[in-house]
Formats: structure tokens, sequence, C-alpha cells
């Protein structure tokens, strides 16, 4: 499969205030999307992903290592017509009204005016900001700048969508409608690459993500992969005695009444305490296998000092 | 993709958007109008300056008036083109723009041509203020309009050194450098007239001198002096203008350019 | 209100007081100030140039609107040492600024310091070739004022070359020359003045026919006794005495013939004291009626 983005061996620094100083934010980061997929790009704060997004867009120039977009460089304004933006909690001119900026950056694409109308029309409807299109940015709350920022990104119908954490500020339906825009996105057939620390969605749809901690991309891969399917353990919700003491391997998390909700740690563990409650007459209500999630491994990554 | 525009077509649309949107930045800031009133208000105050001198001096009004516009126009370069470039950054609406398919000097010449644009407007402004007080009061002469049209050249260099400044530093530095430059682009046909002759070292006089040469002249293109003693400026001096104005100009967009070439965007 | 902003308000109005009470304590340390240097200063041109920014012009007009509002203010010493400058300074900025030739030239009449007007007309008309009036103003001040009829001669000459229509120089120059010894060019001078208004019906042209009339009379008189008394003088000087009668000038080749006065008399000899008079009665009355 072709290669929407190729990183290698990226590397960044920046001087400090006054001058004073060294920072390194990237050291060395190296990952590949393929065209198609919804690609995470996680990491806590600080860890480089925006500067990362940065490089990719063409705004920083990379001290060392290589970035590949479609084969060609991030400079190219080639690159540029098929890429769109949306950068960290962004910025407009406040006077413009979302239309006007719309219509702004959309000349400079090139498209011709009538095209730009309707899209500019379109895409205000796809993000949410169908009646608002007339009014100041200024007077925008910080979700409909996002959405907005969402539109602005659209507008030369990209082959890759870079979105800087695209779900800050927006409430659980704001989320949805972000997550479900991504996911048309890819039916239409482009590659989106976000960045985000909302672990949740991008469980929920990415296709593959890179955990990047400390300038480094310490895991990366197919979600299913990396996260694995072994499970890791069950809660077990039984209504009436568990019968007898608890083996080890199982503990109690919580009881309410005659229920109680248990963690068990193995599978064998598991067939021994749904005998001994059965055997004592209690009622199995929910056996519930965990997975290992994101943020099991997100948390892992980012406590364990990063390789 | 919807068809394209043929590249240099593009360009120059893609610069046009960016010089409509200055515009547009620019008349909606509160220091521009401030700027025009202040200015507006001296010109026709100008008129009662004529009253104060003996048997009403018309030149009074004229030298104030057009010593007005040229130093509020000045004033409006400064403060707009200050922030033309680091503004953007500082307040990150620049990453929008640059991570369009726009080549960076292309932004910085719209950006040149948005507020020669709005400079133009308030000189024209200025000016036709300026021509309704000397037609009421006396003393209009279509000589005005020449005037103007060599402070506006002034303009368009001082622009251009406060787009330069704006593209390596942040606004204070940037507004210090420039009213530096244009004070001494005013002061240093003077200095040179005045200390050279007064420097008895050779290799003193040689470099002061040189000096002189390399720093910029401001005051050269000016015109006011004459129009008021009704002399016509010497033949050949349009064209010397224009192509010093022109050569200036296009050193400091160049410089401006290469300073944002490879400038990492924070 | 609160109690704490109740004092902060009296803090206030205490503080308003004492600043206007310290304000009039420096004020007064001022007014001991001699008042002559109080608050005139005028900085020197290199330095009105470097400061103008390019605004010359203006600047020139400012500091002669702000001179001319403050000119006699001021007591001798003040004036003394800068009003000069003052003029000085603004056409530095402007050389061409005519009206501060003339003001400043009018200021510096006041306290008779006629070198520093002749100093303040020659910048001006050095400054432009073309200008004649700082000559007619400095020509005038010579004439009437300072009485310095070489100089004032001197400056009409400017004046006149530079404005040869001005019929006023023309008599200016005329009567410079006149007063100053120069009989023969003041003659012919007059002799043009005439000629110009004789036929002319400008306004002020029979005042020029009846002054030029009247001293084309005088000055002739004039001329012929200074061309009579000096053959006197040679025949005498040669001949060791007095000619008996003018014609004995005409018949021994001291002169080519011997002139009537205007009225067509003869001039009047004494050939014991050798002096020549005229009968005929000058036009002008006084010291110039004198021989």
């Amino acid at each position: 499969m072709a290669e929407a983005i190729r990183i290698q061996g990226l590397e960044k620094s920046f001087r400090g205030h006054l001058s004073i100083g060294l920072h390194r934010v990237l050291k060395g980061v190296q990952l590949t999307v393929p065209e198609g997929v919804i690609y995470g790009f996680l990491g806590p704060n600080g860890a480089g992903k925006t500067t990362t997004l940065k490089l990719l867009t063409g705004l920083l120039f990379p001290d060392a290592g290589e970035i590949r977009i479609f084969g060609a460089s991030p400079q190219d304004l080639e690159t540029k017509r098929r890429l769109g933006f949306l950068p960290e909690s962004p910025y407009f001119y406040d006077y413009l009204t979302g239309r006007e900026l719309l219509h702004f950056l959309g000349r400079l694409f090139g498209l011709p005016k009538n095209e730009l109308r309707e899209r500019a029309g379109a895409l205000l409807a796809t993000v949410g900001l169908a009646g608002k299109g007339d009014v100041q940015l200024r007077k925008y709350s910080k979700g409909m700048l996002q959405r907005i920022g969402l539109a602005q990104a659209l507008l030369n119908d990209p082959d890759l969508v870079v979105l800087d954490e695209p779900m800050t500020g927006l409430d659980p339906i704001g989320r949805r409608e972000i997550r479900d825009l991504i996911l048309l996105l890819k039916e239409q057939g482009k590659t989106v690459f976000f960045s985000s620390h909302i672990l949740a969605d991008a469980e929920m749809i990415c296709d593959q993500v890179a955990i990047i901690v400390r300038g480094q991309v310490v895991r990366e891969g197919e979600l299913e992969a990396l996260l694995g399917s072994k499970i890791h353990f069950w809660e077990v919700t039984l209504q009436g005695s568990p019968g007898g003491a608890l083996p080890p391997g199982i503990t109690l998390l919580a009881s309410h009444g005659d229920q109680v909700l248990l963690r068990v740690e193995s599978e064998r563990d598991l067939q021994e305490i749904l005998d001994s409650g059965r055997r004592a007459g209690a009622t199995v209500r929910a056996v519930t296998p965990h997975k290992p999630s994101l943020e099991d491994l997100f948390m892992e990554q980012a406590a364990g000092g990063g390789s | 993709m919807s068809r394209q525009a043929p590249r240099g077509l593009l360009a120059l649309s893609q610069m046009g958007s960016i010089a409509l949107n200055t515009f547009r930045e620019a008349v909606r800031s509160r220091v521009f109008y401030i700027l025009l009133a202040f200015a507006v208000s001296l010109l026709v105050f100008s008129s009662a300056m004529g009253f104060l001198s003996i048997g009403n001096l018309q030149r009074v009004i004229l030298d104030m008036g057009l010593s007005t516009i040229s130093g509020f126009s000045a004033l409006t370069a400064i403060f707009i083109g200050i922030g033309l470039i680091y503004t953007e950054i500082e307040r990150k609406t620049i990453y929008n723009i640059l991570s369009k398919p726009l080549a960076r000097h292309h932004f910085l010449l719209g950006r040149y041509a948005g507020l020669l644009l709005v400079l133009a407007v308030n000189v024209a402004l200025m000016v036709l203020v300026l021509s309704a007080v000397l037609v009421y009061f006396g003393g209009f002469t279509p000589q005005i309009f020449p005037a103007v049209g060599y402070i506006y050249l002034e303009l368009m260099i001082l622009t251009a050194v406060a787009l330069f400044f704006s593209s390596v530093t942040s606004p204070v530095v940037s507004a210090i450098c420039t009213v530096a430059f244009y004070l001494i682009g005013h002061t240093s046909s003077a200095l040179a007239e005045i200390l050279a002759p007064q420097i008895k070292a050779a290799w003193a006089k040689q470099l002061v001198t040189a000096l002189y040469h390399v720093l910029p002249d401001l005051g050269i293109l000016s015109i006011n002096n004459l129009v008021v003693h009704e002399i016509a400026p010497a033949p050949g001096f349009a064209w010397r203008a224009l192509l010093y104005t022109a050569c200036t100009v296009t050193l400091l967009l160049l410089a401006s350019a290469l300073a944002l070439r490879r400038r990492d965007l924070v | 209100m609160t109690v704490r902003t109740a004092i902060a308000c009296l803090a206030l109005v205490a503080l308003l007081f004492a600043m206007h009470g310290l304000h009039g304590g420096l004020k007064s340390l001022y007014d001991t100030y001699p008042t002559e240097f109080r608050s005139y200063y005028v900085p020197s041109s290199a330095y009105m140039k470097v400061a103008s920014l390019g605004q010359r012009n203006f600047l020139a007009d400012l500091v002669f609107i702000w001179s001319i509002q403050f000119f006699d203010m001021y007591g001798p010493l003040v004036r003394d040492t800068y009003l000069f400058h003052t003029y000085d300074v603004i056409t530095d900025l402007d050389p061409r600024f005519a009206e501060a030739y003339v003001f400043g030239n009018l200021f510096l009449s006041l306290d008779r310091r006629w070198d520093l007007v002749y100093a303040l007309s020659d910048k001006g008309l050095a400054a432009d070739p073309n200008a004649w009036i700082p000559a007619w103003d400095a020509g005038s001040y010579a004439f009437f004022y300072a009485r310095d009829y070489a100089a004032a001669k001197r400056y009409f000459a400017i004046a006149h070359e530079r404005n040869p229509s001005a019929m006023p120089v023309q008599k200016m120059m005329a009567n410079a020359l006149k007063y100053a010894g120069d009989y023969d060019l003041a003659l012919e001078y007059w002799k043009g003045i005439l000629r110009e208004n004789e036929d002319s019906s400008a306004p002020h042209a029979q005042y020029f026919v009846i002054a030029a009339t009247r001293n084309i009379h005088d000055l002739t008189i004039k001329v012929d006794l200074r061309t009579l008394q000096a053959a006197v003088g040679r025949y005498r000087a040669e001949r060791g005495n007095y000619p008996p009668n003018l014609d004995s000038l005409a018949k021994t080749g001291y002169l080519s013939g011997i002139p009537a006065d205007p009225a067509g008399k003869p001039y009047l000899y004494d050939s014991r004291t050798g002096q020549v008079t005229c009968q005929s009665a000058f036009k002008f009355k006084g010291k110039f009626a004198q021989w």
C-alpha cells in the first residue's frame, strides 16, 4: 500500500528563552502512515505532538531526519495542495465571519468563486455550523472555532487531513459528530492523521496509532496488534453469596445489597468462582471481560519513562 | 481537485486575497482611525495657523498640511507595518495561511501590497481635506498632488522597512528600529552637509560621506519646499526618484523574504 | 463609602494642595532669574536642520510665527544675542523665505543694527538669484535711516539689475546716486525715468514725471557746475590764475562749450574767487541745494 506519511529519524530542537540553552523536543521520531487509514498520534502534553504536526505541514524545518508526504517534501506547494490542516486551538481573524474566512482561505487554493461559495456552504453544514456562517468569528465559542477550523481544513478536498487535537473544546455530542466525520473522510478514501489525548475517541476510530513520549515514538502499529487480544481480567457480578472465602486471584471490588462485584484475574479462577457461586445458589448477573485499553497502554508507556 | 488556474495567475490571485485581507484588517483597527482623525484635525487647524503670522501667510497652511500628511501617514505605516508579519506569527493566524499552497514570499508581497493600499486611501483622504482647506482659505496649487505623490514614494520605502523588521523581530523592537530608520533617513542629509565639512581627518570625512551614501536618505524624495516656492522639480527628478524607490523597496522585500524563508513558525 | 476610601480621597485632595503649593514655590524661584533669558532660546541652525526631520519649511514657519509674537517682549540683551540668530536660523531652514528677510530687517532696524540688516539681506540675495526685495529693503534702510548712501547705491544697483522694470527701484537708485555724489549717473537714471513715464498712463506715472523733471533740472545744474568748476581748477593749476570769464575756458580749450543753466540763463562766475554759481534757483531746497 502506498504511504501517505513517512517519517524517519526526525529531530528538532528549540533555543531556549533569550537563546540560552537548547531544548530538544524531538529525538528521532519514526512512523509510517499508510494511505486510507485513520491514524492516531497519541502522547502526553509536551511529548512533541504539535511540533511533529507543524513539521508535517511545513511550518517548521527539521534539524535532522526526513519527512515524506505522498513521497514528496512537506515544503512543496503541490504537497500542501493535497493537505488539510487543523492547528491546535485555531486562531483566526476575529472580524471575519465564518463564511468570509472560508472564502478567503479557499481563494488561496485558487478555487473559483462559484465553486467556493457552494463548497463553503456545504462544509458549514457538514461541521454543524449551518446557521452560523454569517456570525463574526470573535463571537464563536471554542467548540464553534474548532468546527470552523475543521471546515477550512477540508476546503480543498484534501487527500491527507492532519488534525491537531480535533476533539478539544467539544461536548460529547460534538465529539461524536467529529468522530463520525473522520470515519466519513476515511470512507471517502482520505487518510486522517490526528493527534489527541482523548484516548477513548482514538480507540474508537483509529486503525493505527503511534504513542510518542518525550520526543520519541515508543509504540507504533495497528491498534489491535498493540492492545493484543489477550483478556486481562474479568469483572463478575453475582447476586447472592459467592460461596465461601474468596480464593487468591479474586478480589471483592464492591457490594451492594445482596450483589457483589468481583475482579477475577485468570480463566481458571473464573471457572472456580462460577462453580462455587452456583453451588451456593447465587445467580450470575454479569461476566465482563476486560482487554487492555489504550489508556492502560498509554499509562504504562508514559509512566515507564519511554525508552 | 477542480481545474487549476495557471501558476502565475494563481500567485497573483493569492497575493490579491492576502492584500485585501490586510486592507480589511487595517481599516478595522482603531489605530488607523485615530491617526486619520488626528491628521484631519491638524489639517483643518492649519488654517488657523495661517492667521497667526504676519500677513496671513498662505504658505503656513501648505507647509503644515504637507508636513501633517507626511508625518501621520508615516506613523500609520509604522504602526500597522510593524505588526504585519509578527502578529500573524504571535496570534498563530499564520498557521492557517502558510499550511496552504502559498509560497512564503507571496504572502509577504500580499501583506506589503495590502498596507500600500491602506496608505493610499489614507493619503488620498488627507490630500482631499487639504485641498478643501486650501481652496477655502486660498493658496490652492495643483502642485500638492505631485508633492503628495513623492510623499507616497517615501512611504513605500518606510513600509518595506517596517515589513522587514516585522519579519525578524517582535513589534516593540520593530517599532524602535523602524522609527530609528525614519530618523536616520531624515537626518542623514543634514548630518552629511553639517558634519562632514567639520571633520578634519580625510579618512573620517570619507567614512561619513560613504555612510551617508549607504544609509537611506528619505528627505531626498521630498519636493515640499519646492512646492511652497512654486518651483518645479528639475526634469529627470521624477524617473530618478521612482527608480530609487523601486531599488530600495526591492532590496528590502528581498531581505524580508530571505528572513522569512527558513524561519521556524513556532 | 468605606473609611479606607474616604481616607484615600482626603489624601488625594491634600496631595493636590501640596502640589499646588510646591508649584507656586518653584515658580517664585523661577521669577528670580533675570527676565531677559527666561524663555527665549533658539538652537543653532545645524540642530534645527537635523531636528526638523525633513520638514524644514514647516519648522521655519513655526519659528517665524513664534518669533514675531515675541520680538518686542524682550530686553536689549536678549535681542542683541538672539534676534539676528533667530532669523539666521529661519533663513537657514528655508533660504527662500522672503517674509523672514523682510521682518528680520524690520526688527533689526529698530535696534539700528544696520550691519546685521545688511548681513541678513546679503544672505537673502545670495540664496535666491532672482530675489530683489532684500536689496530694495536693505537699500531703503541704508538710504532713509542709516544715511549710508554708498551702501544704498550698492543695494539699489542690485535691485535694479534683478528687477529692471520696477520704477520705484529706479527712482531710489537715482536718489541714492544723487546723495552719494554720482551726479552724472544719477542724471542718466532720471532721464531714463522721465523717458519711461512721459507717455505712460500708469497710476503713478505723473508722480515720476514730476520728480524726474525736478531732479533733472537740479542735477543738470550740479553736473554743469562741477564740470565748470573742475575746468576752472585745471586752468588755475596750469596757468597760475583764475580765468577772466567762463568763455575763456572754451577759447583756451579746457571745455568744448559753455552750457547755460536749465532756465537758459548763463552761469555766474566770480573771477576773484574762481567760484561758479547758478543764478536760477534749485528746485529742491535745503542742504542739497548748496554748492
